[in-house]
């Protein structure tokens, strides 16, 4: 049975609050507002997300920033390769309770609303996994208890493009996890000249806390009840199915495509974005403008594509410029005009 | 809120009719223009051999066969139409509105105010929508209208003169309603019939045959028919003017005369008109003085013009030469005799001598024959002929044993003992 819609007022208000969470945010780091929409986006579709960015970009400080205006209980984690996993799952302590010496599970890192994976390419294979599975099941069994993880409970990693050697790229499947992955750029002059204007090593920003945990929890119910018209999901599916090889011009050098949870990440970002934006349902626009992060990190290229440089980026935007919102063709008799700017 | 509705659903009819009328007018595209082009050669053809019917031909076969390929066109191309729900997405594609409008169509939402001139973004391509229909008119007015030359065909041969003749007659006659339909369409049966023979066969011998008898009957029938309205005209008026002064006898010879004149148009070939017949059969020609002086006017009138008029057909006034048909047809040129063809027929039997004959007479009387030089003579060459008895041989060469003859026997014995009885009364009968 599907959840009821959300009505015009709820949506007007989650949109309020939402764009509340936003203007803190932008308040926080200077020049990032689509890094910083994309990444609440990403929780508002409960979704944990990869942040790939070179080091001193402010991803730590766009976590505490998110974990400060929530309310959220956050927990960084610096991953090293000797890192273990009960170091971020916990681990059982012996301990004497009652008279009795008994194993006591002592909760790591792991158990926070909001945990910072700094660096996880950095961690050995097994260590990874730990938290991947965590990521994926909700809890940790240690021992044979399980211990389930609180409520929301998101995973923003961060990995560093340059330093490569002596890391453990995430396998794809693993990768497959993450909601997004968000290319973390750095700003503008004008941007870093605020930034010099405004902060200071070692002095972490003020940050206004706009809601609460359950409001966060409110907003992410409100935005999985959001309507997906048919059109908007059939146009889903074709772009998910494009991205395999032989079903497209722009898959040409794919070697593996997105698998149906990059489908339904989409719809979930889809919606997120919609109530973001104040709108009863997702669109096409909202598609178009989550699909990098959704499929960038799902699409495996052959070798070819990376002896010519192309990379998952270049594909999707193909993707996204070859695959119509509608299946309709225009006979030769007819021809579309070109876009209208600032249609709507 | 209904009125959004319907002002939205409005607008993506109106974008799914120019989808699909597009998309109808693609497909019918190139079979128009093939159709058109595969006419072509076949129309221009046909008014090179049917100068005349074929043009109307090409017309109905290019209308019928594009209204064939307009359905069929139709028919195939309806796998490509779009629904309302297409024609709605790609309105609120073009228009920004987030698929607000699929949504509000699903329900949940309600419909936004729809602009004043809602734009599809989709534009008719005038050069792929019309080149395809001009280049099939092009085509179909080169195969209405380019100049062709006609195929000469042999002329059509001419026909007997005298079936158009006796039809121009059979034509005047039922103009002036001087005969009896019945009589007239006979006539033209007749005509009719030899005509519809193949034309090789029109001048054959007994086509012609047919038609020199045909001819011949109905201009027979013809002055008949003038002379029994002549003389039933004459004594009509004689009698209805002058009875009372006319002798006994004149006066029964001209009422005989009239009754036979009314009984010959009765039994002829050719009627008359059945009104003017049932009016001269009505009449009493002993109580002529008696009718009406201005209905017996008429009535004479009447008979006078038939009568012209046939007169007019046979070549000459009523009352002349009536008692001569069959000198009129005399000097026609239809004959039978040897040398005797007319100009429908030509010559009649073709002459076998070149210049001038020689007189049968000439040929009974003997003639001398110079032998000429009698050294030169051959054996069995006539030197001369003599008008004198025979010398007949009377002793009769008896044949004996081997064959050989007795010249002691002669003419007389052969006569004696080879003849029998019978054949010696028939070869002395003979003689005598």
């Amino acid at each position: 049975m599907n959840p009821p819609l959300p009505t015009d007022a709820e949506i007007s208000a989650g949109s309020t609050k939402v764009r509340a969470l936003l203007d803190a945010m932008n308040e926080v780091l200077y020049g990032q507002e689509e890094l910083i929409e994309a990444v609440v986006t990403g929780l508002l579709a409960r979704g944990h997300l990869l942040l790939e960015g070179l080091p001193g970009l402010g991803k730590t400080e766009l976590v505490k920033g998110l974990s400060g205006a929530i309310g959220l209980q956050t927990k960084r984690v610096q991953f090293t390769p000797d890192l273990l996993p009960g170091d971020i799952t916990g681990n059982p302590v012996l301990q004497e309770v009652d008279g009795r010496r008994t194993f006591v599970f002592q909760p790591g890192p792991l158990f926070a609303s909001l945990v910072l994976a700094d660096e996880i390419n950095r961690a050995s294979p097994k260590t990874q996994s730990a938290l991947l599975e965590a990521m994926q099941e909700g809890h940790v069994t240690v021992l044979g208890e399980t211990h389930p993880l609180p409520q929301p409970f998101f995973v923003l990693a961060t990995q560093n493009p340059i330093e490569l050697e002596g890391t453990y790229p995430l396998p794809e499947a693993q990768l497959d996890r993450f909601l997004f992955k968000l290319d973390v750029r750095r700003g503008s002059t004008a941007t870093l000249q605020k930034i010099v204007l405004n902060r200071e090593i070692g002095r972490a920003p003020a940050v206004a806390q706009v809601m609460t945990a359950a409001d966060l929890t409110g907003l992410i119910d409100l935005a999985r009840r959001m309507f997906l018209p048919e059109v908007v999901a059939h146009f889903i599916a074709r772009l998910v199915n494009a991205t395999h090889p032989g079903q497209s011009k722009a898959s040409a050098q794919v070697r593996y495509g997105a698998s149906p949870r990059a489908a339904l990440a989409l719809a979930a970002a889809a919606k997120a974005r919609a109530l973001i934006h104040g709108r009863p349902n997702a669109s096409f626009d909202d598609v178009k403008a989550v699909a990098l992060p959704v499929l960038r990190h799902r699409i495996l290229l052959d070798y070819q594509a990376r002896v010519e440089g192309r990379t998952s980026n270049d594909v999707v935007s193909a993707l996204l410029e070859e695959i119509p919102v509608s299946t309709d063709a225009l006979p030769r008799t007819l021809q579309a005009a070109p876009p209208v700017a600032n249609a709507g | 809120m209904d009125g959004f509705s319907e002002r939205w659903h409005h607008l993506a009819r109106q974008t799914r009719r120019k989808i699909n009328c597009g998309w109808w007018l693609y497909v019918c595209g190139t079979p128009l223009v093939g159709g058109a082009l595969g006419l072509l050669g076949p129309a221009l053809w046909a008014r090179r051999i049917w100068p005349v019917q074929a043009p109307l031909w090409v017309a109905w076969v290019a209308g019928v066969a594009g209204v064939l390929i307009l359905l069929g066109s139709w028919w195939v191309a309806r796998r490509r139409f779009v629904s309302l729900s297409a024609a709605l997405v790609r309105l609120e594609e073009r228009l920004g509105l987030h698929n607000r409008l699929s949504t509000a169509a699903a329900g949940v939402c309600p419909w936004p105010p729809p602009p004043e001139r809602a734009d599809d973004g989709i534009r008719w391509s005038f050069a792929n929508t019309l080149l395809p229909p001009l280049t099939a008119a092009a085509f179909l007015a080169a195969a209405l209208w380019v100049p062709v030359k006609a195929r000469m065909l042999p002329p059509a041969p001419d026909e007997p003169a005298a079936w158009a003749a006796t039809e121009e007659d059979v034509r005047e006659l039922a103009r002036q309603d001087v005969a009896d339909p019945g009589s007239l369409d006979e006539t033209q049966k007749r005509v009719a019939e030899l005509r519809a023979q193949d034309a090789g066969k029109w001048f054959s011998h007994a086509s012609l045959e047919a038609t020199d008898k045909l001819r011949e009957a109905h201009v027979r029938s013809m002055a008949d028919l003038q002379r029994q309205l002549t003389r039933a005209q004459e004594s009509t008026s004689r009698l209805a003017e002058d009875a009372a002064k006319l002798p006994a006898q004149t006066r029964a010879g001209l009422q005989d005369q009239f009754n036979q004149a009314v009984q010959g148009m009765q039994a002829g070939a050719m009627k008359p008109n059945p009104e003017l017949l049932e009016q001269l059969r009505a009449i009493d020609p002993e109580q002529l003085a008696q009718l009406d002086k201005e209905q017996m006017r008429k009535l004479m009138e009447k008979m006078k013009e038939k009568a012209e008029a046939l007169g007019k057909c046979l070549g000459r006034e009523p009352g002349e030469g009536h008692e001569d048909a069959e000198g009129e047809l005399a000097e026609s040129d239809v004959g039978d005799g040897p040398g005797r063809g007319g100009v429908d027929r030509g010559p009649g039997t073709s002459p076998d001598v070149f210049g001038e004959q020689a007189s049968d007479t000439e040929a009974q009387k003997p003639q001398f024959l110079d032998p000429g030089d009698l050294s030169r003579s051959l054996p069995g060459d006539v030197l001369e002929t003599t008008n004198s008895k025979h010398e007949v041989e009377l002793t009769h060469p008896a044949l004996r044993g081997g064959g050989k003859a007795d010249v002691q026997g002669g003419g007389a014995s052969t006569w004696q003992e080879s003849l029998h009885p019978r054949e010696q009364e028939a070869v002395k009968k003979f003689f005598e």
